[in-house]
């Protein structure tokens, strides 16, 4: 079952059967211009909003939006996991993409004192 | 009227409350119960709560916290409406009542607006929810930057494993999850 914000992008298909390396750089790119436009757009009374939607079986679900970008977040978060560990498998080496070793990373700047 | 209709006073008591729902948290959302709390988190780290309807088995119950926390409220309420008070801040009807859900209409909003505002944070620029909005944003710079390190592993993978059936399904992975955040979907429960 998927569900859709129906603010991002129409006719994506959600399980791309054939995924090829050298397409995701644009595909990035794409998805994160769309997503950076309707963050900087995001005030309370989009938060607030309770999103309906009908799954494949027909059942309807009510959540709000902010549920739902908690989930999106989450489920990028489990894919990512996923991809460490398959690559890991045969061999290579993993992206390092943990919060606290990342961009901007608040931990960093605690250790060096300059965070309260 | 017949002595007892709660599907239509549950409905029209969930009416007045709809008005806000927009600006208030809906937790429960079903045929008997309609349960709303504000963004405001307090210590205990709950929700602040604002006000339900429940069908029961006696009475279809109004409940308004508002009422319970403001004695300036309680003093507008007509004895009329006094009579349905159970507690401090529950009404129960068992048929609708146009004059005193008319009453109740008024004493949501009024509550509406006793709703405490969100405490200014170090910052002094920054509401809760502007938090919240803030951590979405910084959240998504920190998956942009996940997606740039995990593109780059991907393509530090030598040649000759690119056919393997892991790699394959890695690709696919991340293929998966920019067609997610492209359309604002994700599969429940995959």
């Amino acid at each position: 079952m998927a569900v859709s914000l129906g603010v991002i992008k129409e006719n994506v298909e959600l399980f791309p059967g054939e995924t090829r390396l050298d397409e995701l750089p644009a595909q990035i790119e794409e998805m994160e211009t769309l997503w950076s436009q309707y963050l900087s757009q995001l005030d309370d009374a989009e938060l607030a909003r309770v999103f309906e939607y009908q799954s494949y079986e027909g059942q309807r679900f009510r959540n709000t939006i902010e549920d739902i970008l908690t989930q999106l977040f989450g489920h990028s978060w489990y894919h990512r996991g996923q991809i460490a560990q398959l690559v890991r498998s045969i061999g290579a080496e993993p992206a390092l993409t943990d919060f606290v070793s990342g961009q901007g990373s608040r931990w960093r700047s605690w250790s060096k004192g300059s965070v309260r | 009227m017949p002595k007892n209709d709660f599907q239509e006073t549950f409905k029209q008591l969930k009416a007045i409350f709809k008005l806000y729902a927009p600006k208030l948290h809906v937790v429960h959302d079903t045929d008997t119960n309609y349960y709303l709390d504000t963004h405001r988190v307090m210590k205990n780290k709950h929700r602040l709560f604002f006000g339900a309807v429940r069908t029961g088995k006696a009475y279809v119950s109004f409940h308004l916290m508002p009422v319970y926390a403001s004695a300036e409220l309680q003093k507008t309420i007509s004895p009329e409406l006094k009579k349905r008070m159970q507690g401090k801040s529950c009404f129960n009807f068992k048929t609708p009542d146009e004059k005193l859900f008319k009453e109740l209409g008024k004493l949501t909003k009024a509550g509406f607006e006793k709703i405490p505002r969100p405490r200014i944070s170090a910052e002094n620029t920054l509401t809760m929810n502007d938090s919240l909005i803030a951590r979405y944003r910084r959240w998504f710079d920190y998956e942009k930057d996940s997606h740039r390190k995990t593109l780059d592993s991907l393509q530090a993978v030598s040649a000759e494993l690119h056919e393997s059936e892991e790699f394959r399904k890695a690709v696919y992975l991340v293929g998966h999850i920019v067609a997610a955040r492209a359309c604002g979907c994700f599969a429940r429960g995959h």
